[in-house]
């Protein structure tokens, strides 16, 4: 860069005119030790700290990461409250125990079944003389 | 704000961000996970930001406050704290002779300038800001921005020449 150029570019630095392009390339060009500008432009060289390149990609790739993390950690949420939801359905909306119904010749069978229990207990009706007789009662006497 | 957009316009933003971000912070591992969490707290609010009218001077406030906070959080401390003390305390890399004398020499004239000329003067040449961030920044007008760092400039020079005159014994 050419002395009279940089000297243009001081003046406008100085007034506050010059843009961040310009300030640039004065703090790359700032050889000259016995400036006093260059000593400024020295000390934000030596301050200015800068990132690797790629940087941007890096932070896009950790933003886009940590939003998928959260996508899975919202579908794994909503997931479990759907199946909770499932279930609370399901256990207020069970159908009601139906009462168990057994055929005609089930009940008879059971019937039959509970009588011969009492086989060895019947009264035998060989010698029943029946006294009396209505719809609930039956009175007879035998001779055992 | 769609994925691509946002990359375009705020991502981007990432590496502008850096210098303000180290400076603040003074380490550049805590400054690149300082970037990534300012730019993850922009992508959950990309909608808010999409129409924002300046937008690059709306992401450097987001980090300064971040930084700001992070700062208070992590030093807490029973005097008032000066944020452009913190500024100016963050230690570059450099070790030699010379970088310590020019640095503390440039710090106490730094010191020595009013409040306003020293932040503009911070912002614009260590951040590398725009005069229009920096207005969002301090709710100055540009013009007058351009006033203050005219006058910081100056100054700094005048008070470098009279540091530097005065080694040389005063000629």
């Amino acid at each position: 860069m050419e002395k009279g150029e940089i000297k243009k570019l001081m003046e406008k630095y100085a007034a506050g005119h010059s843009t961040l392009e310009e300030e640039e390339l004065l703090i790359k060009n700032s050889t000259d030790d016995e400036s006093l500008e260059t000593q400024w432009f020295q000390y934000v060289k030596g301050k200015k700290q800068n990132p690797r390149t790629g940087f941007n990609d890096e932070i896009w790739k950790a933003v886009k990461k940590k939003e998928k993390k959260k996508q899975i950690r919202k579908l794994i949420v909503s997931g479990m409250a759907i199946a909770a939801s499932l279930l609370f359905l399901l256990f207020y909306l069970r159908p009601a125990p139906t009462p168990e119904t057994k055929s005609l010749a089930e009940k008879e069978a059971l019937l039959k079944e509970a009588l011969a229990m009492f086989e060895n207990n019947t009264i035998k009706t060989t010698n029943k003389k029946v006294l009396y007789e209505d719809e609930i009662i039956i009175i007879y006497s035998t001779t055992e | 704000m769609k994925a691509t957009e946002f990359k375009e316009r705020v991502i981007s933003m990432s590496e502008r961000l850096y210098p303000m971000v180290a400076r603040m912070l003074g380490n550049s591992a805590n400054t690149e996970d300082a970037i990534q969490e300012i730019m993850i707290k922009l992508w959950e609010r990309r909608r808010q930001i999409k129409n924002h009218p300046n937008l690059p001077a709306f992401i450097f406030l987001t980090a300064r406050n971040y930084c700001l906070d992070l700062i208070k959080k992590k030093k807490p401390r029973e005097d008032v704290y000066d944020v452009q003390t913190q500024f100016l305390a963050s230690a570059p890399e450099h070790d030699s002779f010379e970088w310590r004398e020019l640095k503390c020499n440039i710090e106490k004239v730094l010191e020595r300038l009013p409040e306003q000329q020293k932040e503009v003067m911070i912002m614009r040449d260590l951040d590398g800001m725009d005069f229009t961030e920096i207005a969002e920044l301090t709710k100055l007008r540009v013009d007058h921005i351009r006033v203050l760092l005219s006058r910081a400039r100056q100054q700094v020079a005048i008070e470098l020449q009279k540091t530097y005159s005065y080694g040389k014994g005063g000629n």
